[in-house]
């Protein structure tokens, strides 16, 4: 076992690469991308809706606030518009003291309004009356006292705007020392003189304001959202920043900030329309709505800013704990991915090195033990099994092999035997020299059923033999050597070529259960005058080359193939082989070799080589024909025994 | 050094800084008593208006001149001249036409504000585009020097509105209530800016681009006042100049100056404002192209020019004296 060539499954794989890592890698990407996404379409989806409730409940306060201040000062107007009219259809204008107990008696009654009067043109004034402005206020301890304004009311604005604008009006705000923040509210009064209606006066009432902050502060506009009320003049009249009030307008102090995006603002602010605007508010440009509402008594303008940062906070503080128990749910998802991921790759990797040692060939490594029910335990219980399988056939391989390995020694010694059974040696053949004769045999499988034999019967009878034992193996091989000794001793008796195939045909009859047969050719060449007498028992046709060229077949046939059939009798024929004729016997293996397409080698090919043989001398001459059939195998398979057995008579030498 | 030197050594630095204050007081009272102690009225409530009186006075330039100068104001009920002639005050400031009305009594200490800032304002949307256009409409002006220019421009343009006063709001004409009113370029004009309403809304008529531009605000003290304190008076113009170059030179530090003013009186104010009508009223007291020695000053061709209108309008039955009114000024006039 080499190590060399294991270590790619053995070594461990890197992080990024391996089955945890990308199971970590990807879970905390795509879990971290879904999780962000949520978030960020969460956060944008509840930014829009807050900003869209923050921008609604900006108006809404506005709106509320704007009718809040107006119900209390519309029920000042009823009751001074009352006094008005009482007074203008002269039921009072008659008498001082009926006025004078009306005030009294109506401050009584409206806690709310600090003081009011009657202002009147010294001309209009009523002859009989005290005073041309007959006032009464709300004393500091409460009780109503009378008073008389001056004089100096002509040149006053709540006195000039009514008379020349012809309508009610409230006066801007205004610190009373004693009262402290108030507003009038004053009604002009009129005469018919003629067909003329001529001015004669205002009544008033002085209302304390001071509710007005405390309305605005306690709006729920958020933490840093605030009201302010502005008059049509676009002056605060409320403001959260005390020092603006009635100082600066959102025009002054556009102009002071350079702000003409706020003078514009401030322009429809005091259009006496409602509104709602995106608004970047101080200089911090902090990003606001900004919702206004005019009052319906005064003309003042009830604003009311709501800070969307300040919501955006209150989101991102949402959206940061929404993140961060996502990561924490995160964490918690990579650590169970982690365990079950090492679940399962460290039985893998532990089954990956065993596999790695196995796959070296020890099969003797320890395999985890499968635990649990799942996919890997099954792989490593298949593992097991696999191990132990290849452990058994290995095992049985090993078992079989060395049965073969005796089998094939056995086969080598059989074919050692049967190759001696051959005659090798041509040594005595060599001192004759009127004779040359060669003969091989080279044995398809391990042991072959092909023979040749030759030897002298005397001094000048030389037999040789060719035979073709059918199959091939052991059974072959016991079957020539059988039917070797037979011929061999049959001869010795009796020189008959014909009478000895009876007699060996009929003497392997006695033991050929398994009805074996031999081709078998066999002749008596007597060297001296080259007569050959001779058998053949459905062997191939000998071929002979005659010194002339000629190429001639032993075609002429004595009887069947010796072994399976009783009473077969065969025929002796005669030729004569001349000196310098090789006679070429052979066996089924040289015309039956095939190359690698499976063509036969044939008798044809056989004859044209052997034809075109000068016939130096035998030996040469076999081992050309065997180079020849040999490449003409090309590398194929042999199929069959090639057996050849060539001889020649040779003028003796004079 | 120990702790008792240390405590010693404190000790005597406090005393000597005690003795230092003490005797500081001391001496400004004893200079204070030394100084001629002056009232000077100021037509109206504190505003940018009166910055380099408020200077002069803040930053020891009356001190130095050897003037103790008290400050007063005027209101809607109370002017400086009235206060200037019950003898509550010294000396007062007013508009040249009312000083030119009440010339006999009064002289001329210095001709502060030169340049006429005096206007008309009339809503193009009620019709009002031109002179032609205040033909019997509703306007509103005051009482006081304004009505004069007024009169010499309607009778000019031969346009007869109904007029009905104007005391120190524009409110009325901020409600539409009438058609045009009367202001004061460094004021009332940009407090119709502050109420958000663009310049071109409405139209203007400075009564300067008519050839009715009297000189405004001056320093009067009674006449024979001014004969028997000449060097006083003297001290008085200079130092009130000097007050108004400081001014000039230090806008934003005597706009703190003039805020705080007003918020002690407790009275509405906004920089953006004041500011402007710092610039305004600077900008009538040096005005650009004029030379440097005519600041201050009364030209007798501005007097004349001022008392002929009067004359012709019937305010006054007589020409006053240049010399008596103006006894500064004579030389400037030549």
């Amino acid at each position: 076992m080499n190590p060399a060539t294991t270590p790619a499954s053995t070594s461990r794989v890197s992080f990024r690469h391996s089955l945890r890592g990308r199971l970590l890698l990807w879970t905390v990407l795509l879990t971290g991308v879904i999780l962000s996404a949520l978030v960020l379409v969460n956060y944008l989806n509840f930014r829009t809706r807050l900003e869209d409730e923050a921008g609604r409940r900006a108006t809404y306060l506005a709106n509320n606030a704007a009718k809040e201040i107006d119900s209390r000062l519309l029920n000042v107007e009823v009751v001074i518009d009352g006094l008005a009219r009482l007074f203008e259809t002269g039921s009072v204008r008659t008498s001082f003291a009926a006025w004078r107990s009306l005030q009294i008696s109506t401050l009584r009654a409206h806690p709310e309004i600090q003081g009011l009067g009657l202002v009147l043109l010294p001309e209009h004034t009523p002859r009989d009356w005290l005073q041309s402005s007959p006032y009464a206020f709300r004393a500091k301890d409460g009780s109503v006292s009378l008073d008389a304004d001056d004089d100096s009311y002509v040149a006053e604005d709540w006195f000039a705007l009514p008379r020349y604008l012809e309508r009610p009006v409230w006066s801007d705000p205004y610190h009373d020392p004693d009262a402290g923040f108030m507003v009038t509210y004053s009604i002009p009064l009129w005469r018919t003189v003629g067909d003329e209606r001529v001015f004669v006066g205002v009544a008033i009432a002085d209302v304390a304001i001071d509710w007005l902050d405390q309305l605005i502060a306690k709006l729920p506009l958020g933490e840093r959202g605030y009201g302010v009320l502005i008059n049509r003049n676009g002056t605060f009249i409320s403001h959260p920043k005390r020092e603006f009030v009635l100082n600066e307008s959102i025009f002054s102090i556009a102009e002071e900030t350079d702000n003409e995006a706020m003078r514009r603002v401030g322009q429809k602010l005091v259009s006496g329309q409602p509104g709602l605007v995106h608004w970047l508010s101080g200089p911090e440009k902090e990003e606001t709505w900004l919702a206004w509402q005019a009052l319906r008594s005064t003309e003042w303008t009830m604003a009311t800013i709501v800070s969307k940062a300040e919501l955006y906070a209150d989101l991102i503080r949402l959206s940061r704990s929404a993140m961060g128990l996502g990561a924490a749910g995160l964490v918690l998802l990579l650590l169970v991915i982690w365990f079950i991921a090492r679940s399962i790759t460290r039985p893998v990797q532990a089954l990956n090195d065993a596999v790695g040692s196995l796959a070296g060939g020890d099969l003797d490594a320890k395999l985890p033990e499968p635990v649990g029910r799942d996919e890997v335990a099954q792989l490593t219980r298949a593992f097991r099994g696999m191990r132990d399988s290849l452990k058994r056939y290995i095992a049985d391989l090993a078992i079989t092999t060395a049965s073969r390995e005796r089998m094939q020694a056995e086969l080598n010694v059989a074919r050692d035997i049967q190759m001696d059974l051959l005659p090798k040696s041509f040594a005595a053949f060599r001192k004759r020299s009127d004779l040359d004769l060669f003969a091989l045999m080279e044995p398809a499988l391990e042991v072959g059923g092909d023979f040749y034999d030759f030897f002298f019967l005397d001094d000048d009878r030389l037999l040789v033999a060719v035979a073709d034992v059918s199959g091939k193996g052991v059974p072959a091989a016991l079957f020539m050597a059988v039917t070797r000794s037979f011929l061999r001793a049959e001869f010795k008796a009796d020189a008959d070529p014909g009478r000895v195939l009876r007699r060996v045909n009929e003497a392997l009859l006695e033991s050929n259960p398994s009805l074996m047969f031999v081709t078998l050719f066999c002749g008596v060449l007597r060297l001296s005058d080259g007569r050959f007498d001779y058998a053949n028992a459905g062997h191939n046709p000998p071929l002979i080359k005659r010194t002339d060229g000629r190429l001639e077949s032993v075609a002429a046939r004595s009887g069947p193939a010796v072994g399976p059939l009783r009473g077969a009798t065969y025929a002796t024929h005669q030729l004569t082989l001349e000196t310098g004729d090789g006679l070429l016997l052979y066996t089924d293996g040289v015309t039956e070799a095939m190359d690698g397409l499976s063509q036969l080698y044939g008798e044809q090919r056989l004859a044209s080589f052997y034809g075109g043989q000068t016939l130096p001398d035998c030996r040469s001459t076999l081992t050309g024909l065997l180079t020849d059939i040999r490449q003409y195998a090309a590398g194929a398979e042999q199929s069959d025994d090639i057996t050849l057995l060539m001889v020649r008579r040779l003028a003796p030498p004079a | 050094m120990t702790v008792a030197k240390l405590a010693g050594f404190s000790a005597a630095l406090l005393c000597c800084l005690l003795l230092g204050v003490v005797a500081s007081d001391f001496a400004a009272a004893a200079e204070d008593a030394s100084r001629t102690a002056l009232k000077l009225a100021l037509q109206w409530r504190p505003q940018s208006q009166f910055a380099g009186y408020y200077m002069a006075r803040n930053k020891g330039l009356y001190r130095a001149a050897g003037l103790n100068v008290t400050l007063l104001h005027g209101n809607a009920k109370q002017g400086a001249l009235d206060m200037l002639a019950d003898g509550r005050a010294d000396l007062a400031t007013a508009l040249l036409v009312d000083g030119v009305v009440n010339a006999p009594q009064l002289g001329l200490v210095m001709q502060v504000i030169r340049r006429s800032n005096l206007m008309l304002i009339g809503w193009k949307d009620q019709g009002i585009v031109d002179v032609a256009s205040l033909d019997q409409r509703r306007i509103s002006h005051g009482n006081d020097g304004a009505a004069l220019a007024f009169a010499a421009f309607f009778a000019r343009h031969n346009v007869r509105p109904l007029v009905i006063p104007q005391y120190y709001s524009i409110k009325l004409f901020l409600q539409g209530g009438v058609a045009a009113c009367s202001a004061m370029e460094y004021s009332e004009y940009h407090l119709l800016a502050q109420a958000g309403i663009d310049a071109d809304r409405v139209t203007t008529f400075l009564m300067r681009d008519y050839g009715l531009g009297f000189p405004e605000d001056g320093l009067y003290a009674r006449s024979e006042w001014i004969a028997s304190h000449r060097e006083t008076a003297l001290a008085l113009r200079r130092a009130t100049l000097a007050g108004w170059e400081y001014a000039r030179d230090h806008r934003e530090e005597t706009l703190d100056v003039v805020i705080a003013e007003a918020q002690r009186a407790q009275l509405p104010v906004n920089r953006p404002h004041e500011r402007w009508m710092l610039r305004h009223v600077l900008d009538s007291i040096f005005v650009a192209g004029e030379r440097p020695e005519s600041v201050a000053t009364l030209r007798r061709a501005e007097f004349e020019s001022t008392a002929q209108a009067l004359l012709g309008a019937g305010f006054i039955s007589e020409l006053p004296s240049f010399s008596r009114f103006a006894p500064f000024d004579q030389r400037s006039g030549q």
